[in-house]
């Protein structure tokens, strides 16, 4: 089904390392449009890091990536978002003085929701206010973020994001940390952005829901990628077990 | 609602600074609260920079500086007129503030201290090198102007206040504004955390460069117009002390808040002149005062007085959508 | 040709003696502290001061002066630390509130030399007269001084901090106050022993440059900047490279003296501050952050 597809984002045997050691190790995979593409290895692996070098928190030292048949890794991490190539953080970033609706407000302003055309004032508002509904936050509009509780905070990053209506989105972790009705909640939406033609880059080590929501899903161990392929194929997979998913996934699956 | 209360505010400065002439006929007085004005509006526009910035430098004074030698070479040298001269005394400013601030907003911390601390030096040494241009240590005197065909002296104690009073509500607009803006959403966004705000689209080196041109266009017209007032330019305004009044008006009033800093420059410009009497120990106790202000009011004394209020307005800070401009 | 480069090259290292000592104090106190002391060109001004003082009141004995002189500044070190630094520490603002009240300091100290002495340029008489002739070169024997006293005080920096129990401590907290909290150190201590050291060395940097140029209130001012730059140059914190680069320093401004005029070599070097701070902020040993 997604060999139909184009790819969105390619990476070419990329690498990060600090000091001596590869934390992503000659890297290469491709996502294609539409997809929900997981990410998932044990701690340490280079999930994060991976994510850093493409939206280019941290240069890469090695390779090349590729978005929108655009060589990206030489731009900088406001102008990726700009393209339409946005992010999410693993530990809950926040503009902490700012209300929840002006956490959503800077992402319109900076984001480039329109792809160069400058937006009026009143289609603005009104994307803030879709975006607050469709994430759910808004009852919460005028609460200073600070005073946000988890699961607020990370549907607050999502949101950011989403206003500016990119093409891919990336999530580390989104789900990590939240109880039952939350992680659905949460599952539910990168469902629906997902279909809302928004291609998915979902990082996250509760297994079940990778394993739900992914349509392919790469395994990292020590830098580097050990297997890639269907849940259920990868789930099979010897050195997977090996490497990692093994006693957890087994044990999440006899429960 | 936000901006009617700002309207109330400023309605209310501008009411009480402009009937004091009336009351106070004292000149002396009235030239105090000229100068408590001026020094406000050049700490609360470095404030922009230093405290919703988050920029520590130390150009402010240069830029202060720049001001008063370009319109006083330009009046001298080619009889160029003080109000064309103040203006042109903000643009020697922002020319300056680019100069300085496309490389040196590259780098962030204590160089940008260092840094800018260089330019202080250089920019003084430059004053004292070019002795046909600047007077060197001598300064330059300025001829009085008079108004028209009368013998009204342009720079007259009633002119001069109501000028000092016109440009202290153009600088608090003018910072409101920048505040309200698209550009303090941003400053604020990477107070909060700068790699989430960059990660939201936010260009910091541009949008910080903006901000630390547009603190720099205040200093330099009120440095021109300081050195009309006074009627002559000395190497005196690299002063340190200017420096000192400067960035403690902020640090007393309070950082990063739109107040403060004109409370704070009133404050010490008040304490200044009341200690006249000590003659030569005046910037001894001045100093002695000023450190113990710092360690006996840490917060600013806006946040002291308004604690209460300043977390209920920053609450409604730039609430709802910013203009488009900038 | 020869010759002058010769001339130039030793004003170089009597410069750089003197920038070393006036650079070391403002490293170790960033090194330890993490703050920036501008009451040290202060200090400066205060060593030239008080050895002009002993030696034109206390029947000019030039040794007997240089332990005044240390002794005041070191024990002020400690004056200023407890009103100043200390109080003003570990608060939200307080990088610029201690930037403010050591600026303060330094206009505190300026105001009483000129309430003291006046505001008028004073000189230091010689310390020994005669020179050296090598050839075509010439050494007096003030330079001379200079040179070999500069290197004694530096070592002497240098072995307390490798070798004696204090020293080490301040070594400790500089590179890990937590931890050296931890082993018992008390920081508060080593914070002010540390600042009383620095001011010390002010003082002594201010008597080698009031023997050579006259004294006037501001006259720490410049050596203030240049020992910005230095520290800059050697690495923010670290002592060695503070020491190679004041040698540095001291050769490229004799050089700039000598053959583009007195005028230029102050803003030369600070053109050349502002490179150094946009191409490589880390200095020339330092390592990139
Ligand atoms: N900024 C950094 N500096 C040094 N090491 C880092 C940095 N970020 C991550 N690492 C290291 O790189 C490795 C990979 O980390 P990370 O990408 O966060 O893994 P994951 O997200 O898969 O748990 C880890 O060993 C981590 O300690
Ligand atoms: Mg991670």
């Amino acid at each position: 089904m997604s060999q139909k597809k184009k790819p969105i984002l390619v990476a070419e045997g990329v690498s990060k390392f600090f000091g001596r050691m590869a934390a992503v190790k000659d890297l290469s995979f491709q996502v294609f449009e539409e997809e929900i593409y997981g990410i998932a290895g044990p701690n340490g692996a280079g999930k994060t890091t991976l994510f850093n070098i493409i939206s280019h928190v941290l240069p890469v030292d090695n390779g090349q990536i590729m978005f929108k048949d655009k060589y990206i890794h030489k731009l900088s991490l406001d102008s990726i978002f700009r393209l339409g190539l946005a992010r999410t953080f693993q530990i809950p970033a926040l503009f902490k003085s700012l209300t929840v609706r002006q956490n959503v407000q800077v992402g319109a302003t900076f984001g480039d929701p329109e792809k160069g055309v400058k937006m009026d004032k009143r289609d603005m508002e009104n994307l803030i206010d879709e975006t607050l509904d469709f994430t759910g936050l808004s009852a919460k509009r005028d609460i200073i973020a600070e005073e946000l509780a988890l699961m607020d905070r990370k549907l607050l990053m999502m949101a950011s994001a989403l206003v500016t209506k990119p093409m891919v989105l990336m999530l580390d972790e989104p789900i990590a940390g939240l109880g039952k009705v939350d992680s659905d909640q949460v599952m539910e939406l990168i469902r629906n952005i997902n279909k809302q033609g928004v291609t998915v880059l979902l990082i996250e080590h509760i297994m079940e829901a990778l394993m739900g929501l992914s349509e392919r899903v790469m395994i990292m161990h020590h830098g580097e990628k050990i297997c890639e392929g269907k849940p259920d194929k990868v789930a099979k997979d010897e050195s997977v077990i090996e490497a990692y998913l093994g006693e957890e996934y087994i044990r999440h699956k006899n429960q | 609602m936000k901006s009617n209360k700002f309207l109330l505010e400023i309605l209310a400065i501008v009411l009480v600074l402009s009937v004091i002439p009336a009351l106070v006929r004292q000149q002396y007085i009235l030239h105090v609260i000229m100068l408590a004005m001026i020094f406000g509006i050049v700490a609360s526009n470095w404030n922009l920079a230093i405290g919703y910035g988050g920029m520590f430098h130390l150009a402010q004074v240069p830029f202060f500086a720049a001001g008063g030698y370009s319109t006083a070479i330009l009046s001298v040298h080619m009889g160029l007129s003080p109000l064309i001269g103040i203006l042109v005394g903000g643009v020697a400013a922002v020319i300056l503030s680019l100069i300085i601030g496309i490389p040196a907003l590259r780098v962030r911390g204590i160089y940008l201290v260092f840094l800018t601390f260089a330019f202080h030096f250089i920019m003084l040494s430059l004053v004292l090198y070019f002795v046909d241009i600047t007077g060197g240590d001598m300064g330059l005197i300025l001829e009085p102007i008079r108004i028209g065909a009368t013998n009204i002296d342009m720079f007259n104690p009633v002119v001069t206040y109501y000028t000092a009073l016109s440009l202290f509500v153009l600088s608090l607009v003018f910072i409101k504004t920048i505040i309200d803006s698209k550009i303090g959403l941003a400053l604020v966004s990477l107070r909060d955390s700068e790699v989430y705000a960059v990660s939201r689209g936010i260009n910091p080196y541009k949008i910080k460069l903006v901000t630390f041109v547009l603190s720099s266009f205040l200093a330099g017209v009120c440095g021109a117009f300081y050195v009309h007032y006074l009627r002559v330019v000395t190497p005196a305004l690299f002063d340190w002390s200017f420096l000192i009044t400067f960035l403690a008006s902020i640090v007393i009033g309070g950082v990063g808040t739109l107040y403060g800093p004109l409370l704070g420059a009133f404050i010490l410009t008040f304490l200044m002149e009341s200690l006249r009497f000590l003659e030569m120990f005046r910037n001894i106790v001045f100093g002695l005062l000023m450190i113990l202000i710092l360690i006996f009011m840490p917060k600013g004394l806006i946040m002291l007085a308004n604690r209460a209020q300043s977390i209920f307005s920053s609450r409604q800070n730039s609430a709802g959508i910013v203009d488009e401009e900038n | 040709m020869f010759s002058d480069i010769a001339s130039a090259i030793i004003i170089g290292l009597v410069l750089g003696s003197m920038y070393a000592l006036a650079a070391v104090g403002l490293t170790l106190v960033w090194g330890v502290l993490k703050i920036l002391n501008f009451a040290h060109g202060g200090f400066i001004t205060l060593g030239a001061y008080f050895v002009w003082v002993g030696i034109t009141f206390l029947g000019g004995n030039y040794v007997i002066s240089f332990l005044l002189v240390m002794g005041l500044t070191f024990l002020l070190g400690f004056v200023l630390n407890a009103g100043v630094i200390r109080p003003l520490q570990g608060r939200p603002e307080s990088e610029t509130n201690i930037f403010i009240a050591t600026l303060a300091t330094s206009i505190i100290i300026e105001n009483l030399i000129i309430v003291g002495f006046g505001g008028r340029y004073k000189s230091i008489p010689e310390m020994a007269s005669g020179s050296l002739t090598l050839g075509s070169i010439s050494i007096n024997f003030q330079q001379m001084i200079i040179m070999a006293v500069a290197p004694v005080f530096l070592v002497g920096l240098m072995y307390y901090l490798k070798k004696m129990k204090s020293g080490m401590a301040v070594r400790a907290v500089a590179q890990d106050a937590d931890g050296a909290a931890i082993v018992g150190i008390d920081s508060e201590r080593v914070y002010s022993y540390t600042i009383a050291i620095g001011a010390l060395m002010a003082g002594v940097a201010g008597v080698l440059l009031g023997v050579i140029f006259y004294l006037s209130p501001g006259m720490g001012g410049d050596p203030l900047v240049r020992a910005l730059f230095i520290m800059v140059l050697g690495g923010m914190g670290s002592v060695k490279g503070t020491i190679y680069g004041a040698y540095i320093i001291g050769i490229i401004d004799a050089l700039a003296r000598y053959f583009i005029g007195m005028f230029w070599a102050s803003p030369i070097l600070f053109v050349m501050f502002i490179l150094l701070l946009l191409l490589r902020p880390q200095g020339l040993f330092g390592v990139k952050v």
